[in-house]
C-alpha cells in the first residue's frame, strides 16, 4: 500500500465525514417513483431476487405501454431500491432515506416479518402508505395501524388448507415442529389452533433452536407419538436437514407439510426422493382462475410473459410484488392523482381482481379476498393439489 | 488532537488532561445540540445511530480498552436493557423509569457473574461473555410467557409525528453519549481509573500494590453494563420492535469492538471516532455499491487492521509531527 | 431406555463431526493465536468446491473431497503468507477483527459467485442404515464419523511423527527460538493455517453431502467450533474429540429431556461451567495463547 493510496483512503473518509454524498437526481416530471429496501445480500437474498423481479416486471410492462394511465395522462414508473442486507436497523434507515432524502411517497414493504414490523413503525409515523407484498406475520397487522396493507395472506392462513386436507383424509394425529423464530412460530401456532377447530389431534408440538445440526432427538420423540401427518416450519437449511432425518429415523407420515421450502430453488434438487410428496402452502400458483383486470392476463399469461423476460417460471414471489404495485396503480386511477392521504384512502377501498388473485382489505389492512393453495412435489415437480377448483392433480398419500 | 500531545500536556498539571477532554466534550455537545436543525430526518437518524454505536463502543472500551478485559459478549446487556425497558413500557411505565428496568438487571448481572468470570483472562474471558450472551438470549427466546419469545415484542407508537419521534430518540442518545464521555474521562483520570490501568498493564503487580483488582474489575464491568443497557432501552423505544435475534446479536458487539479499536483503545473519544468512520463507510457503501457493500466493508476492515494498527488516533499521532513540519516549512 | 441410548449414540456421531470441524479451528488458534472467524466461510468454500467437482466435473465424492481440501489448503497458505503473517506480532484481537473483515468479504464473494440459494448434494447414502444392538445408525452419519476420526488420527500422526509436526510444535511454543534454530517461521505458520484450511475443506465436503450450505450458513459452524475448542482445550487434538462428543451428547440429551429450544443454551451453559471450573478446557495444556495472555 503506497502512501498516495493511503492518502486517498484518508481523503475518502474525510469526504464522507463532511457529508459530501451524492444526492439522487431529482425526479423527472411525469415520473412516479416507488421505493423499497430488499435483501439483495444477506440470508434472504434468494427470495430478495425473486421479489425484485416482480417489481421490475411491473415497471417494464407499464413503461412499455407508455406508462401508468392516471387522469388521462401517462406517467413512467421508477423504483428506488436499496439493499437492507436482511438487517432490521439497515432497513429502517433506508426507508427513512427513501422518505426524507429521495422524497418517495409510495413505499413497498421489505421482505421478512420482523423487518416489516420495524419499518411499518416508521412509515406509520410519517403517515405514508406501505403496501406489503412479503410480510406475512399476523403481528404486523394487529396493531391498529392505518397505513399498512398486505396483499398476501397472513401467516395464520398458511396451514389452514393443509390441516383441512388432513381432516378430509381422515388423518387424525398431527405433529408440529418449528424453528424458534418469528415466522415459523406464528405459523405453527396457527396450525395448532386450526387443528383444534377442525378436530385433528395435535400429538406432538415443539420448537428447536435455529441452526441445529441434529434434529434426531425431536424426531425420535415425534416418532413415539405416532403421527400420521407432520407440519414443520423453519428456514430452508433446517428443513433440508429435517427432511433427511425424517427418513433416517424411520418416520413415515402419510402427509408431510412445510411452511416454506419445497418450492424454493435447491430443495428438490438437494433432497431427491426425500422431497417427494411433501406439501407447501403457496400464495399463488399458475392454475389460479383469475383474469387480471388491469393487464388482462391470466395467471398463466403472466407466467409466460414473465418467463420470456427472466428465463424462469415465476413462483408466487414475483407476482405478489407485481400485485402490490397494481394496488397502487388502481388507487392512483381512482384518485386521479398522487396525494398520499387520498391514495391511502383509495387503497383501503381496493376491490380488484388481479392474476395473483382478488384483493380487498379489512380494516387491519389484510387481504381477505384471496385464499391459498397447496402444492405437492410429485415426480420432482410442484403441482397444485388443493383446493379442488385449482388442483392440477390429485393429492397422493405416502404409503 | 494527537494523543502524544495530549499525553505531553498531562505532564503540565494533574487536571490539565481532564479539563482539556471536558472542554472538547462541551464543544462536541454544543455542536450536537445545534446540528439537528440542519439535518434531514435521514441524516438525523444516521447521527443517532452513530451516537448509539459510540455509546456501545464506549461500553466495550470501558472493559476492553481501559481494564484490558475483552468483554466480547457485552451485547447481552444491550439485549437485557432492551427487553427490560420494553416490558416496562408495555406495562405502562414512562420511558425514564422504564430504562431502570433494563439497567438494573443488567448492572446486577454484571456484578453477580463478574466475580466468577473476571478470574478468566484474555480469550477465555471473551468467550465466557459470549457464552453468557447465548444463554441469556436463549432464555429470552424461550420464556415466551414473559418476553413473547421468538414472536418478539412490539411497542405502541409514541405520540406525535415522525419528526418528533426522531428528535426524542436523538436527544436520548445524545444525553447518553455525554454520559459515556464522562465515563471515559472518569476511567482515564480518576483514582479508580488508575486502578483499571494498573490491572491492564500487569494484574499481579496491581494486586501486589494494593489495588482490589476483583472489585475494580467488577465495578468497571457494571458501569459498562449500565451504559450498554440504557442504550438497549433507548433502542427498543426508538425502533418499537425487538426480538431476541435482533438485540442479542453478536454482530453489535463485534461492530463495537471494531469501532473502539479503530478509534483508539483506552481513549475517551476513540469510540466516537470509530463509530463515525465505520458508519460513514457503511452508509457510503450502501448507497453506491449495491451487492458489494459487504465486500467493501470487509476489505476496509482488513486494510484498517493492516495499515492503522493503533487506531485512528494513533495513526494521527504518528504522522502528525511529519505533516506539521512539512506545513511549517511551506509557510 | 432404548430411546435414550439411541439419542446418546446420535450424539456421539454428531460429536465426531463437531470434533472434525473444530480441529482446523483449534490448530490455527493454538499454534498461531489466530481466532479465525472466517473458518465457517472456508467450510462453505469446501462445500462449493465439492459440489462443483461432483455436479460439473462428474467426479465421485471420494475424489471431490481431496480436491476441496486442496482448494482450501491453498487458500489458507496464501492468506497466512500474504496477509496474516504481517499481523503475527499484533494482539490477538487485531487478527480477530481482521478475520471478521475477511469473513465479510468471503461471504460477499460467495454470494456473487454462487447466489444465496441453499444447496446440498443429493445424499449418496440416502435412507439406508444398519443396526447395532438394536440401535440404528444411518450410513451417512457413520461415514462422516469415520472420516472425522480418520482425519483426527491423521493430524495427530502429522503433529507427532513428522519433521513438519515438530517444526509446528516448536514454533508454537516459542517462535523466536524456532527462528534461531533455523525454522522458516512464516512458512511454518502458513502451512499450519493451510492444514487448518484443508480440514475446513474436508468438513465442507461432509457438509455438502449431509447438510446444506449457503454463503451465510458458515457462521453457525464457526460458533460450534468455538465452543468445542474451548470445551476441549486449545490446540489439543484429544480435547477436540472429547469436547465435540461431550457437546454432541449434551445437546442431544437436552433436546430430548428439556424443550428443544434450550439446546444451544445448554451447550453454552456447559461452556461457562467448564470455563469457570477448568479455564484451560478439559484437556488443555499450557500453550502459546496462554503464555501470551
Amino acid at each position: 500500500m503506497s502512501s498516495s493510496s493511503r492518502r486517498r483512503l484518508v481523503a475518502g473518509c474525510l469526504s464522507i465525514l463532511l457529508g459530501l454524498s451524492t444526492v439522487m437526481p431529482a425526479a423527472a416530471q411525469d415520473m412516479i417513483r416507488f421505493g423499497t429496501a430488499l435483501s439483495l445480500t444477506g440470508n434472504l437474498a434468494t427470495e430478495g431476487k425473486l421479489v425484485r423481479e416482480g417489481y421490475d416486471f411491473f415497471v417494464k410492462t407499464v413503461n412499455e405501454r407508455g406508462g401508468m394511465d392516471v387522469a388521462g395522462k401517462k406517467y413512467k414508473v421508477e423504483i428506488v431500491y436499496y439493499d437492507d442486507e436482511s438487517n432490521v436497523n439497515t432497513s429502517v434507515k433506508l426507508y427513512e432515506k427513501l422518505i426524507s432524502e429521495d422524497k418517495v411517497k409510495f413505499l413497498l414493504g421489505p421482505y421478512g416479518s420482523g423487518i416489516t414490523i420495524a419499518v411499518s413503525n416508521l412509515t406509520e409515523q410519517h403517515k405514508l402508505p406501505l403496501v406489503i407484498a412479503h410480510g406475512a406475520a399476523s403481528t404486523i397487522y394487529n396493531r391498529g395501524y392505518k397505513y399498512i396493507f398486505g396483499v398476501l395472506n397472513s401467516i395464520d392462513h398458511y396451514t389452514y388448507n393443509m390441516v383441512k386436507m388432513a381432516s378430509e383424509q381422515k388423518l387424525t394425529r398431527l405433529a408440529l415442529l418449528n424453528e424458534n423464530q418469528l415466522f415459523a412460530q406464528l405459523g405453527i401456532d396457527g396450525a395448532a389452533r386450526q387443528a383444534k377447530e377442525l378436530g385433528v389431534e395435535v400429538v406432538y408440538k415443539e420448537k428447536y433452536s435455529s441452526g441445529t445440526k441434529d434434529l434426531s432427538p425431536e424426531l425420535e420423540k415425534m416418532k413415539a407419538a405416532k403421527p400420521d401427518m407432520i407440519i414443520a416450519g423453519g428456514y430452508t437449511n433446517d428443513m433440508i436437514l429435517l427432511a433427511r432425518q425424517i427418513s433416517q429415523v424411520g418416520l413415515k407420515p402419510k402427509l408431510l407439510g412445510y411452511l416454506l421450502g419445497p418450492t424454493l430453488p435447491g430443495f428438490v434438487k438437494s433432497l431427491g426422493a426425500d422431497a417427494e410428496l411433501t406439501l407447501e402452502p403457496v400464495q399463488w400458483s399458475i392454475n389460479v382462475p383469475y383474469k387480471d383486470q388491469i393487464f388482462g392476463w391470466t395467471a398463466r399469461g403472466y407466467a409466460d410473459a414473465f418467463q420470456k423476460v427472466y428465463g424462469h417460471v415465476p413462483d408466487y414471489h414475483p407476482i405478489q410484488s407485481t400485485a402490490a404495485l397494481q394496488v397502487y396503480y388502481n388507487a392512483f386511477q381512482k384518485v386521479g392523482g398522487f396525494d398520499p392521504q387520498k391514495v391511502r384512502d383509495a387503497i383501503a377501498e381496493t376491490d380488484i381482481v388481479t392474476a395473483y388473485g382478488p384483493i380487498r382489505f379489512n380494516d387491519k389492512g389484510q387481504n381477505i379476498a384471496k385464499s391459498m393453495s397447496v402444492v405437492q412435489i410429485q415426480d420432482g415437480k410442484p403441482v397444485v393439489v388443493y383446493p379442488a377448483d385449482v388442483a392440477e392433480t390429485k393429492l397422493k398419500l405416502n404409503p | 488532537m494527537a494523543a502524544s500531545t495530549l499525553r505531553a500536556r498531562w505532564g503540565s498539571g494533574p487536571w490539565a488532561g481532564t479539563l482539556r477532554s471536558a472542554a472538547i466534550g462541551c464543544v462536541l455537545m454544543a455542536i450536537l445540540m445545534v446540528l439537528p436543525s440542519f439535518l434531514s430526518l435521514y441524516w438525523l437518524r444516521l447521527l443517532t445511530s452513530v451516537l448509539m454505536l459510540a455509546v456501545i463502543a464506549q461500553g466495550m472500551n470501558a472493559m476492553a480498552g481501559f481494564v484490558g478485559y475483552p468483554a466480547f459478549g457485552n451485547v447481552v446487556f444491550f439485549g437485557i436493557g432492551a427487553y427490560g425497558t420494553a416490558l416496562a413500557i408495555a406495562a405502562g411505565f414512562a420511558l425514564g423509569p422504564a430504562l431502570l428496568f433494563g439497567a438494573i438487571p443488567a448492572g446486577g448481572l454484571a456484578l453477580a457473574v463478574g466475580p466468577l468470570l473476571l478470574r478468566l483472562r484474555g480469550h477465555y474471558f471473551a468467550i465466557a461473555t459470549l457464552g453468557l450472551n447465548e444463554v441469556v438470549s436463549a432464555l429470552a427466546a424461550n420464556l415466551s410467557g414473559l418476553t413473547g419469545g421468538a414472536a418478539g415484542l412490539s411497542l405502541p407508537l409514541g405520540a406525535g409525528t415522525a419528526g418528533d419521534a426522531a428528535q426524542r430518540a436523538y436527544v436520548g442518545f445524545a444525553t447518553l453519549f455525554a454520559a459515556s464521555l464522562l465515563l471515559g474521562i472518569f476511567l482515564r483520570d480518576s483514582r479508580f481509573g488508575y486502578g483499571c490501568r494498573a490491572i491492564r498493564s500487569n494484574e499481579e503487580a496491581a494486586e501486589a500494590t494494593g489495588v482490589p483488582t476483583l472489585r475494580v474489575k467488577s465495578i468497571a464491568w457494571m458501569l459498562s453494563a449500565l451504559l450498554t443497557a440504557v442504550a438497549g432501552g433507548l433502542y427498543a423505544r426508538w425502533v418499537g420492535f425487538i426480538e431476541p435475534s435482533l438485540v442479542f446479536d453478536m454482530a453489535i458487539s463485534v461492530k463495537a469492538f471494531v469501532m473502539f479499536l479503530l478509534g483508539g483503545a483506552g481513549t475517551v473519544f476513540g469510540p466516537l471516532i470509530g463509530a463515525l468512520l465505520i458508519e460513514s463507510a457503511t452508509t457510503l457503501a450502501w448507497s453506491h455499491l449495491l451487492k458489494l457493500h459487504l465486500l467493501v466493508l470487509g476489505v476496509t476492515i482488513m486494510l484498517v487492521v493492516l495499515l492503522l494498527p493503533d487506531g485512528a488516533q494513533g495513526f494521527v499521532a504518528r504522522h502528525w509531527p511529519t505533516v506539521r513540519d512539512r506545513l511549517r516549512r511551506r509557510s | 431406555m432404548q430411546l435414550v441410548a439411541q439419542i446418546v449414540l446420535n450424539g456421539v456421531l454428531l460429536g465426531g463431526f463437531y470434533a472434525c470441524m473444530a480441529l482446523g479451528f483449534s490448530i490455527v488458534w493454538g499454534v498461531m493465536n489466530v481466532v479465525n472467524l472466517a473458518y465457517g466461510s472456508m467450510i462453505m468454500i469446501g462445500a462449493y468446491v465439492t459440489q462443483m467437482a461432483v455436479l460439473q466435473l462428474g467426479l465421485p465424492l471420494a475424489a471431490a473431497l481431496p480436491l476441496a481440501a486442496l482448494a482450501t489448503f491453498t487458500m489458507g497458505y496464501v492468506l497466512q503468507r500474504a496477509l496474516l503473517n504481517r499481523l503475527a506480532e499484533r494482539s490477538v484481537f487485531m487478527t480477530l477483527i481482521f478475520t471478521f473483515g475477511l469473513n465479510m468479504a468471503l461471504i460477499n464473494l460467495n454470494l456473487i459467485l454462487f447466489s444465496a440459494d441453499v444447496r446440498s448434494l443429493p445424499d449418496v447414502f440416502g435412507r439406508a442404515s444398519f443396526t447395532i444392538a438394536g440401535l440404528s445408525v444411518p450410513y451417512g452419519r457413520a461415514t462422516i464419523f469415520a472420516v472425522a476420526m480418520a482425519m483426527t488420527l491423521g493430524l495427530h500422526a502429522l503433529l507427532n511423527w513428522t519433521p513438519l509436526g515438530n517444526a509446528i510444535k516448536a514454533t508454537s511454543f516459542d517462535p523466536d527460538a524456532a527462528r534461531l534454530s533455523g525454522i522458516d517461521v512464516p512458512h511454518v505458520y502458513a502451512l499450519t493455517f493451510a492444514i487448518g484450511g484443508a480440514i475446513a475443506g474436508v468438513t465442507g465436503a461432509l457438509v455438502a453431502t449431509s447438510y446444506s450450505f449457503s454463503p451465510l450458513a458458515g457462521e453457525s459452524y464457526t460458533m460450534k467450533a468455538f465452543v468445542v475448542v474451548v470445551l476441549g482445550g486449545l490446540g489439543s487434538i484429544p480435547g477436540a474429540i472429547i469436547g465435540g462428543m461431550l457437546l454432541g451428547i449434551v445437546e442431544n440429551l437436552a433436546s430430548l429431556f428439556l424443550d428443544s429450544g434450550y439446546r444451544d443454551a445448554v451447550g453454552f451453559t456447559l461452556l461457562l461451567l467448564v470455563l469457570i471450573l477448568r479455564p484451560r478446557g478439559l484437556m488443555g495444556r499450557r500453550f502459546f495463547a496462554e503464555v501470551k495472555g
